[in-house]
């Protein structure tokens, strides 16, 4: 009786730990592919916040040069300290409209000081005005865009309904931020 | 189902603007005109006055930049001293040329041998004026790079050749004090109960150490790294574990004991061991 059970148990023993090895390589796969994935949409988020934190550092860099020759009463100068302050509040920071808009007022503000016989005196500011923040305004249009970024996240996101991102979800991989303006919905 | 996950999904935080760490410049030298606006004789004159100036205790970096980007001067010259790991004997100047300010970070060595007051006093004096006013960059760094020099060679009663540097005919004040001689900056000498008893009881081992000369500190870290040997301790260790597992695989047929590679292993262990506390 004794060698019947001991006999039976091996065939159990070596269908439960085969069982095991296919549960945890397929958790392993999971984790593995989603993770890959999860890593290459955090390098496209870093990127699109780096893009935002030039767009702000621009705009102080612009308002420190034309807040020597003009003031707030400028409505230009204005204009452009607004948008920056709603950058810096996160209220319009990552749509396409608030990025042109940037454009066009930072731009509107460098043609006007271009223009100041006083900026073209001084060796310094004229370069700045006409070279150096012309071109940093231009790379905040063609910097990476927030609205790529939140759609390959809600691709992603909603891939992670399936079964392997069940499985994925269970070894600690999470969902993708998304960048949400205020002006947008929050289902978005 | 949906409208939870959607709501999940809500939830995703609102990212903040602008709420990034500050980047640094990798740094280059001691000059790292970043804005072009110091000539290559300054830059080479502040590299001859940092050989000039070892004698006393001091050295110098400049960077400077166009603008912050809407970051303070000082933070930012702070967070570079730290960045580019100064030496606490090294006055850091940074200047924003397109936000006319500046700033400057100054180790603790420096500090403690000629005051904040003092530098800040030539800060007025010699820089702020060059730098302001006419845009003399270079004139701005010379005269106070110079100054500070003087100062900090008449505190440690040496004299320090400057003559020729940065357009100037005169050398540094020498004074008839005598050197103070000061045993904790030998670095030549080196106790190791010693130095851990007093570092034991110091508050910040950084200052502890900057006295003794980072050349005696970097000593005492090389007696706890391993000396590229590319074998660890906790490698070893393991080693030495997987060793005695199998060793008891040995004792069921009868047999006991380590076997000689074990013991090879166990002792190569218990050198590195002895190594890290002599």
């Amino acid at each position: 009786m004794a060698e019947k059970v001991k006999k039976s148990l091996h065939p159990a023993i070596a269908c439960a730990l085969m069982v095991i090895m296919l549960c945890c390589a397929l958790l392993n796969g999971a984790h593995k592919a989603w993770t890959k994935e999860q890593n290459a949409l955090e390098q496209y988020r870093a990127a699109v916040l780096e893009s935002v934190q030039a767009r702000v550092e621009t705009a102080n860099n612009l308002l420190t040069v034309a807040g020597r020759y003009t003031g707030a009463s400028d409505p230009l100068y204005a204009a452009v300290q607004s948008d920056l302050r709603s950058m810096e509040n996160g209220k319009t920071t990552f749509s396409v409209v608030s990025v042109q808009q940037f454009h066009d007022d930072a731009q509107a503000l460098l043609q006007s000081l271009a223009q100041r016989q006083d900026v073209q005196a001084d060796g310094r500011d004229n370069m700045y005005v006409t070279q150096m923040l012309p071109q940093a305004v231009d790379m905040c249009l063609s910097s990476d865009s927030a609205v790529a970024y939140n759609e390959a996240a809600a691709s992603y996101n909603e891939r992670m309904h399936s079964f392997s991102g069940l499985l994925a979800r269970w070894t600690g991989v999470s969902y993708a931020a998304l960048f949400n303006d205020g002006v947008q919905s929050a289902t978005n | 189902m949906k409208r939870w996950i959607a709501g999940l999904l809500a939830l995703m935080l609102l990212l903040p603007a602008a709420a990034l760490a500050v980047s640094y410049p990798v740094q280059r030298g001691a000059v790292n005109d970043d804005a072009g606006v110091l000539s290559e004789q300054t830059a080479a004159d502040i590299g001859q006055l940092n050989t000039a100036a070892r004698s006393a205790d001091i050295s110098f970096a400049v960077a400077t930049r166009h603008f912050l980007g809407g970051a303070d001067a000082q933070t930012y010259c702070d967070g570079l001293f730290e960045a580019w790991k100064l030496d606490q004997k090294t006055v850091l100047v940074l200047l924003v040329i397109g936000e006319e300010r500046y700033a400057v970070a100054v180790g603790q060595g420096v500090r403690d041998m000629i005051g904040q007051e003092q530098i800040n006093s030539l800060l007025a004096a010699k820089l702020r004026a060059p730098y302001l006013n006419d845009r003399n960059y270079d004139g701005a760094v010379g005269d106070f790079l110079l100054a500070l020099t003087a100062q900090a060679a008449k505190n440690r009663g040496v004299t320090v050749k400057t003559s020729g540097l940065f357009g100037s005919a005169q050398e540094s004040a020498s004074v008839t004090q005598p050197a103070v001689s000061d045993q904790t900056n030998d670095s030549s000498w080196y106790n190791w109960t010693g130095d851990w008893w007093n570092g034991f009881f110091s508050t910040d081992d950084t200052e502890y150490y900057q006295a003794s000369d980072t050349a005696a500190y970097a000593r005492k870290e090389s007696h706890y790294e391993d000396e590229n040997t590319g074998f660890s301790l906790g490698k070893l260790i393991f080693f030495a574990v997987v060793l005695m597992i199998i060793s008891n695989r040995r004792k069921a047929k009868g047999k006991s004991g380590l076997g000689l590679f074990g013991w090879i292993v166990a002792g190569k262990g218990l050198k590195e061991l002895m190594k890290g506390r002599r």
